[in-house]
C-alpha cells in the first residue's frame, strides 16, 4: 500500500480522519507512517521547541529531519515564511526525498497559496503518481480556486488510490464538489457510496435527501428522512423536513396532514424546548404551512 | 527397514519434542499491560477492553455479585488488544466482572474493585456524577495530585470521566497512554467508563483510535456519526456531545457540523453537556481564541448550533489553567466583540449562595463555557477573555453532578480546596407581578377627552393573559373612562383640580399597579403659557451664542411663569449661562446638530419650544484625510487568492462614514478584486509581473491612499521577496522608525535596507537610510511619505509610510537646531570654565615653570 503521510495541521490531520483502511493490519500500518511524518503542534509556546531544534542543529550541524520538523512548528503558528525557508532547506539537503514536495504543497495550501500548492503537489506525483493524500490536497486546492471539475476528479483518484474505507467527511466533500459541477445523481451515487461502506449515518441520508428532492426522486427522499425520524427521539423538525418533502412532491394533502403531526409533536415538547429559539421558528413556520391551506 | 524404523521411534520422539516445547513456551496466562477500563457504556451495553503483553483469547465473566460471575462474553480470536462487548444488559444495574481467556483464566476481577454500572434509562432522573480532566497525561505528581484529589472527595460513585484531549504528553504514543493515562487512571477506569476527545497532542491517530472505543454507530444513544472523532451518547438525562476540534472542524463543508445538527435536532435530553479540546474563550499569551483555529473555528461553527438548541455546559482544556464563563449566549467573534450587556444572559457569578444560580427555567438560552486544561500541569499566562467569569491558574479537575433539573459544577484543586462553582437550573420560574406603568403626567381641561396611555409587561406566568383596570384614586370630581379593562382609555373629568389615576393588571394570581397625576382646569380659564424658543441657528464648537426665547401667557393661576431651557438631542454637551432665563447663552462641545428646548411653567400648566442649532468645527481644526496603510508587499503565483488587509484610519470629519475604492495602478495584465469597495479584499492575477495596487479611503470631502506592490510568478520559486513593513502611519514630529521584514533566508539569508523620501513637504534625513529601524527628521510641518525597501540579493519587497508633521510640533530641524544652541551653550560654559580654571592657574605656582616656559 501506499506510505501515506501528512503535512500540516488542517489538510493533513483532516486526511487522518478521512482515510481509514478496512484492515486492521492496513490502518495501523498506514496511520504509523502517517504519524512519523505528522507535525509537531505546539502545545507550549512553539517558541521553546523551535528553540530546542535550533539548538539541536547547532549541536548536530545541518539535518533535513530537523528543519522539516521545526519547519512544521513554524507552519503550525502560520509562520509561512520561515516554514517555507525549512522545508526549502531540508529538501536542499535531501534532495531524493520527495517528501518534501508534499509539505511544501500543504504549506502552500495553508497560506492560501492554492495554486502554488498544486505546482508542488504536481512535483510530488510526478515521482509518486497516485497517491491519495496529494490527490487529496490537489482536489482541495482544486476546490480553492472553485475549478469543480477538476476537484472533482482529483477527489475520485484518490478514493481509486486509496481502495480501502473512508471516513464520512470525503463523501460529504466529494458530493458537494460535484454537486456544484452540477452533477448531482453523480453526487448521490457518492453518498449512496458512503452509505454503503459505513452506514445510513445521517450527514449522508439528510445529503442525498436534498439531492432526490432536486432530482424529483420523492419517495426515496421520504425514506431516508423515515429513517432518521424512526430513530430521533424529537420528532418535529424530522416531521417538518417530511412534510416539506411531500409539498414539493406535490401531495399537499399529505403534506398538510404531516404539517399538522409535526405541530402536535411540537406541542407536546416539554416547555424548555418549545421555548427555543429553534422550536418557536419552527412553530411559525408550521402555522404559516398549515394556515395557507 | 531404515523408513520403517523412521516412522517408528523419530516420529514418536519429535511429537513429544514439538508438544513438550508447546506446552512449556506457549503462556498459561497473558500478563496485563493495560488494566481493564469500560467503553461505550449505555443503559444495556458495555464494552471492556484490557491489553496483555502476549496474544491470548478473549473472556469476560460478569454477575450480580463477586463470586457468583455466572455469565461468560468469549472472543475467539487471539489478540493483545482485547475488546468484548456486553448486551442484553438491564438498565441502572452493577455488576461484577473478571477479565481472562477462554481457556479459563483469569487476569484481573471477581472481587469488589471490578463491577461496572449500566447508565439509567434515557432520559431518568438518577443523580448523576461526571468527572472531567483536561491535558492531564504528564505522569507527574501534579497529575497524581489532581487524580487523588478526586479520589478523596467523596464516596461518590463515578458515572462519567470525560478527559478533554491530550491525554498522554509528549506525542500521545502507545507507550505515554499506557504509563500516562490507563496506568495513572485504572483504579477507576475499571468501574467507571471513560469518553475521549483528541487534543493536538494525540499526534498519532491510530494510536488515540485504537485506544478506545467509541459510538460512532449511536451504540449509547444519540444519532450516529460515522466517526470515533466525534459522537454522542445518552447518559440519564443527559446528552454528551463529543467534537473533534484538531481535524474534523478545519474541513471544508465538515460532516461534524452537519451531523451535529442532525444530533441536537433529534435529543429531547434535560441536559446537554459537550466537549472538546480547543476551548472557545481564551485570550492566554500561549492559546489566543481570536487567533488560533481551532479554538476560532469551533466557536464560529459549533458554539451556534450548540446554542440554537439548548447547550447547557461545555469542556475543553488546551491551555493548562482554569478558566469558565458567565451564562452567555450568541458571542462568536473575537474578545474585543463581547459585552456583558449584549451576551450574558446572567452576569452573576451562579452560585446560590453568591448572585444566585444560573438558571434556565423560563429561558432556555446560555451556556456556560469551562476551560479545565489543568489536570496535569499549570503554565503562567498573561490572561484576560471578558466572557469570562474567573480564570485562575491553578491544577484541578471539574466535578459535575446532575440531578433532575440542577447541574453543580465544581473546580477541585489538586489540594483537595474548591476553587471555583456554580450551579444551573432549569425549575420552572416563580410568578411575578406584572409591571406597570400608567403613562406620564398630563394636564387637561373640564369636558375635554384625554388619552391614557398605560404600558404593561409580564413574566407570563401563570398564564399569558392579563386583566386591566383603570380608577381614580383621588380628585375633586368624577372621572369617566372611555374602557376601564383595557391597557391604553381614555378619561374626561367633570370638575377642575388634580386627579389620581390608577392602571391596575393583574396575571389571575399577583396583581401590579401605577398611578398617574392629571391636572384639569376648567376650560376657558388658565392656559399653558405660550413658547417660542427662538430661530434656529448655526454656531461654531467653543463659541457661544445667544438663545433668544419667547413666552406669553395668560396670567392665570396668577404665579410666576418659570422656565427651563434643555438639550434633547445632539451630539455633544451642552452649556447653558442660564438654563432658568427665557434668554440665555450656550455653548457646544462637538459638532452636530442640536435640538434644545425651552419650557415655561405657570405652575400648573407647561408650554414649550424647540429649537436647532447646527454646530460645525471653526476653521483652524479642519478635516485631516484619512491616514491609508495598503498593507504589505505580497509574492503570489499566477491565480492564487491574495488577501488584502488594509488599515485606515481617519479623524472622523466631516462626519460621514469612509468610502473605499481598490484599483491597479500599473501592472502588465489584468487584475480582479473580490470587492473593490471593501477596506479589505482579495484579488486574483493570471498574468505574472509586478502590480502596483492603490487603496483610496474617502471620508466624503478628502481622499488618502496607499500603495503595494503584489509581485506574481508562475514558476515555483523557493525564493521569496522579503516581505516588508514600514510600520504604523504616524501623526508626530518625531521620527522613530519601527519597521520589520520577514524573508525566507534565500538566495544567501542576507538582506539589505534602504529608506528613502517619497514624496513631502520638505526634506526627511534619516539616521542611517541603509538600517531596518533608524530615525528620521523632518525640515517643516506637513505631510511625508517614506518608502523602506529590503533586498535578499535577487528579490525586494517594500513599504511605504506616511508621517504627518503638526504645525505647531518641533520639527527634527528645529530640534537640530535647538540641539545646537544647547549644544553651543555648553560648549560657551565650558569655555569659560577653562578660562578660569587658567586664571586660577595662572596665580598657582604649580603652573608657574610652565607658563615661564
Amino acid at each position: 500500500m501506499s506510505s501515506y503521510r501528512f503535512l500540516k495541521p488542517a489538510t493533513a490531520t483532516a486526511f487522518c480522519a478521512i482515510l481509514v483502511s478496512v484492515r486492521k493490519v492496513r490502518l495501523f500500518t498506514f496511520f504509523l507512517a502517517l504519524s512519523c511524518s505528522l507535525p509537531v503542534l505546539a502545545h507550549g509556546p512553539g517558541d521553546e521547541q523551535i528553540r530546542m531544534i535550533t539548538a539541536q542543529l547547532e549541536e548536530q550541524g545541518d539535518s533535513p529531519q530537523l528543519y522539516a520538523k521545526r519547519a512544521r512548528i513554524y507552519q503550525d503558528n502560520q509562520h509561512w515564511q520561515e516554514a517555507m525557508s525549512d522545508f526549502n532547506k531540508a529538501a536542499e539537503l535531501d534532495p531524493d526525498n520527495v517528501d518534501y514536495d508534499l509539505d511544501r504543497a500543504s504549506l502552500c495550501y495553508d497560506a492560501g497559496e492554492y495554486q502554488r500548492s498544486l505546482d508542488f503537489v504536481d512535483l510530488y506525483l510526478l515521482r509518486r503518481e497516485g497517491t491519495a493524500e496529494a490527490l487529496l490536497i490537489k482536489a482541495q486546492s482544486y476546490l480553492a480556486l472553485e475549478d469543480y471539475q477538476r476537484a472533482a476528479k482529483s477527489y475520485e483518484s484518490a478514493l481509486s488510490d486509496a481502495a480501502g474505507q473512508f471516513s464520512p467527511e470525503y463523501y460529504v466533500e466529494f458530493a458537494d464538489t460535484l454537486t456544484k459541477t452540477g452533477d448531482k445523481r453523480k453526487a448521490l451515487q457518492v453518498l449512496q457510496q458512503g452509505i454503503n461502506q459505513i452506514g445510513a449515518i445521517s450527514v449522508f441520508q439528510v445529503k442525498a435527501a436534498e439531492l432526490e428532492v432536486d432530482l424529483k426522486l420523492y419517495d426515496s427522499a421520504l425514506k431516508r428522512i423515515d429513517q432518521i425520524l424512526g430513530q430521533s427521539q424529537r420528532k418535529d423538525i424530522w416531521l417538518s423536513r417530511r412534510a416539506d418533502i411531500l409539498a414539493s412532491a406535490g401531495r399537499d394533502k399529505e403534506a398538510q396532514q404531516v404539517y399538522q403531526q409535526a405541530y402536535s409533536a411540537l406541542q407536546q415538547l416539554p416547555q424548555r424546548l418549545q421555548n427555543l429559539q429553534v422550536s418557536r421558528e419552527l412553530e411559525t413556520a408550521l402555522l404559516a404551512r398549515i394556515d395557507s391551506q | 527397514m531404515q523408513k520403517e524404523y523412521f516412522k517408528a521411534v523419530f516420529v514418536p520422539v519429535i511429537s513429544l519434542l514439538l508438544l513438550l516445547t508447546h506446552l512449556f513456551t506457549t503462556p498459561v496466562y497473558a500478563a496485563l499491560e493495560r488494566q481493564p477500563y469500560l467503553q461505550s457504556v449505555s443503559d444495556t451495553r458495555v464494552v471492556l477492553r484490557w491489553r496483555t503483553t502476549s496474544s491470548a483469547t478473549s473472556r469476560v465473566s460478569y454477575g450480580p455479585a463477586v463470586g457468583n460471575l455466572n455469565t461468560n462474553v468469549d472472543n475467539s480470536s487471539s489478540t493483545t488488544e482485547h475488546e468484548v462487548v456486553i448486551t442484553g444488559l438491564n438498565p441502572n444495574t452493577k455488576y461484577y466482572y473478571s477479565v481472562g481467556s477462554t481457556s479459563g483464566t483469569v487476569e484481573a476481577g471477581n472481587n469488589a474493585n471490578y463491577y461496572f454500572t449500566t447508565a439509567p434509562n434515557t432520559g431518568s432522573n438518577r443523580k448523576i456524577r461526571i468527572w472531567a480532566i483536561g491535558d492531564p497525561g504528564t505522569n507527574s505528581a501534579d497529575q497524581h495530585n489532581v487524580r487523588d484529589a478526586y479520589y478523596n472527595l467523596d464516596n461518590a460513585e463515578t458515572d462519567v470521566v470525560l478527559t478533554l484531549g491530550d491525554n498522554a504528553y509528549d506525542n500521545g504514543t502507545d507507550s505515554e497512554y499506557t504509563t500516562n493515562f490507563f496506568n495513572v487512571y485504572k483504579d477507576l477506569f475499571r468501574h467507571a467508563p471513560v469518553w475521549a476527545t483528541r487534543g493536538n497532542h494525540e499526534k498519532d491517530l491510530a494510536v488515540h483510535e485504537t485506544a478506545f472505543t467509541h459510538p460512532k454507530n449511536a451504540e449509547a444513544g444519540g444519532v450516529a456519526s460515522g466517526s470515533e472523532l466525534y459522537y454522542s451518547f445518552d447518559y440519564g438525562n443527559i446528552h454528551f456531545v463529543c467534537l473533534d476540534s484538531f481535524t474534523s472542524a478545519n474541513l471544508n463543508g465538515s460532516a461534524m457540523y452537519t451531523w451535529l445538527e442532525n444530533d441536537l435536532a433529534s435529543t429531547t435530553q434535560e441536559w446537554i453537556i459537550a466537549f472538546w479540546h480547543h476551548p472557545p474563550y481564551t485570550r492566554s499569551s500561549d492559546h489566543d481564541s481570536d487567533t488560533e483555529a481551532g479554538l476560532k473555528i469551533t466557536r464560529e461553527k459549533a458554539n451556534p448550533i450548540l446554542e440554537k438548541y439548548g447547550v447547557d455546559l461545555q469542556l475543553g482544556g488546551h491551555n493548562h489553567f482554569y478558566a469558565r464563563t458567565y451564562l452567555i449566549n450568541n458571542h462568536y467573534g473575537k474578545s474585543n466583540t463581547f459585552s456583558l450587556a449584549n451576551h450574558a444572559i446572567d452576569a452573576g457569578d451562579g452560585r446560590e449562595n453568591g448572585d444566585g444560580v444560573y438558571n434556565k427555567g423560563s429561558n432556555p438560552e446560555g451556556a456556560v463555557y469551562v476551560l479545565a486544561g489543568s489536570s496535569g500541569k499549570v503554565n503562567n499566562y498573561n490572561l484576560g477573555h471578558p466572557a469570562n467569569y474567573t480564570e485562575d491558574i491553578k491544577l484541578g479537575s471539574m466535578v459535575i453532578d446532575v440531578q433532575g433539573d440542577r447541574m453543580d459544577v465544581r473546580m477541585l484543586r489538586e489540594n483537595g480546596s474548591i476553587q471555583d462553582y456554580f450551579t444551573i437550573t432549569k425549575s420552572a420560574s416563580t410568578n411575578q407581578a406584572p409591571q406597570v406603568n400608567a403613562g406620564a403626567s398630563q394636564n387637561a381641561q373640564t369636558g375635554a377627552v384625554i388619552n391614557l396611555d398605560g404600558t404593561v409587561s409580564d413574566d407570563g406566568l401563570p398564564t399569558t393573559t392579563l386583566t386591566y383596570s383603570w380608577s381614580k384614586v383621588s380628585g375633586p370630581g368624577t372621572v369617566t373612562f372611555g374602557n376601564t379593562s383595557t391597557v391604553d382609555t381614555t378619561a374626561s373629568f367633570s370638575a377642575a383640580g388634580s386627579y389620581v389615576l390608577q392602571l391596575q393588571a393583574s396575571d389571575s394570581l399577583l396583581s401590579g399597579s401605577d398611578s398617574v397625576t392629571i391636572t384639569v382646569t376648567d376650560a376657558g380659564s388658565n392656559q399653558p403659557p405660550v413658547v417660542d424658543a427662538g430661530s434656529n441657528q448655526n454656531a461654531e464648537t467653543g463659541v457661544v451664542i445667544n438663545l433668544n426665547g419667547t413666552v406669553s401667557d395668560d396670567g392665570l393661576p396668577g404665579s410666576a411663569l418659570t422656565y427651563s431651557w434643555s438639550r434633547v438631542s445632539g451630539p455633544g454637551t451642552v452649556a447653558f449661562g442660564n438654563a432658568s432665563t427665557v434668554d440665555t447663552a450656550a455653548s457646544f462641545s462637538a459638532a452636530g446638530s442640536y435640538v434644545l428646548q425651552l419650557q415655561a411653567s405657570d405652575s400648573l400648566l407647561t408650554g414649550s419650544d424647540i429649537v436647532t442649532i447646527i454646530v460645525t468645527t471653526p476653521a483652524g481644526s479642519q478635516n485631516q484625510a484619512p491616514l491609508v496603510n495598503a498593507g504589505v508587499d505580497q509574492n503570489a503565483v499566477t491565480g492564487a487568492t491574495v488577501l488584502l488587509y488594509a488599515t485606515v484610519t481617519d479623524d472622523g470629519m466631516p462626519g460621514s462614514s469612509l468610502t473605499y475604492s481598490w484599483s491597479m495602478v500599473s501592472g502588465p495584465g489584468r487584475v480582479r478584486f473580490g470587492n473593490t469597495s471593501a477596506e479589505d479584499t482579495t484579488v486574483r492575477i493570471s498574468t505574472p509581473g509586478s502590480y502596483v495596487l492603490r487603496l483610496e479611503a474617502s471620508d466624503g470631502a478628502l481622499t488618502g491612499s496607499d500603495e503595494i506592490t503584489v509581485n506574481i510568478s508562475d514558476v515555483v520559486d523557493p525564493n521569496l521577496a522579503p516581505q516588508v513593513d514600514a510600520g504604523p502611519d504616524l501623526n508626530a514630529a518625531t521620527g522613530s522608525l519601527n519597521a520589520s521584514v520577514t524573508d525566507d533566508g534565500l538566495p544567501d539569508g542576507r538582506l539589505t535596507y534602504s529608506w528613502s523620501l517619497v514624496s513631502g513637504t520638505g526634506n526627511a534625513t534619516f539616521g542611517d537610510a541603509g538600517s531596518l529601524n533608524t530615525t528620521v527628521s523632518f525640515s517643516a510641518a506637513g505631510s511625508y511619505v517614506l518608502r523602506l525597501e529590503a533586498s535578499d540579493g535577487a528579490l525586494s519587497g517594500s513599504d511605504e509610510v506616511t508621517i504627518t508633521v503638526p504645525e505647531q510640533a518641533n520639527t527634527g530641524g528645529d530640534t537640530a537646531t535647538a540641539a545646537a544652541a544647547a549644544a553651543a551653550d555648553v560648549g560657551l560654559l565650558i569655555s569659560l570654565l577653562m578660562v578660569l580654571l587658567l586664571r586660577w592657574f595662572a596665580g598657582n605656582r604649580l603652573l608657574k615653570p610652565y607658563h615661564q616656559a
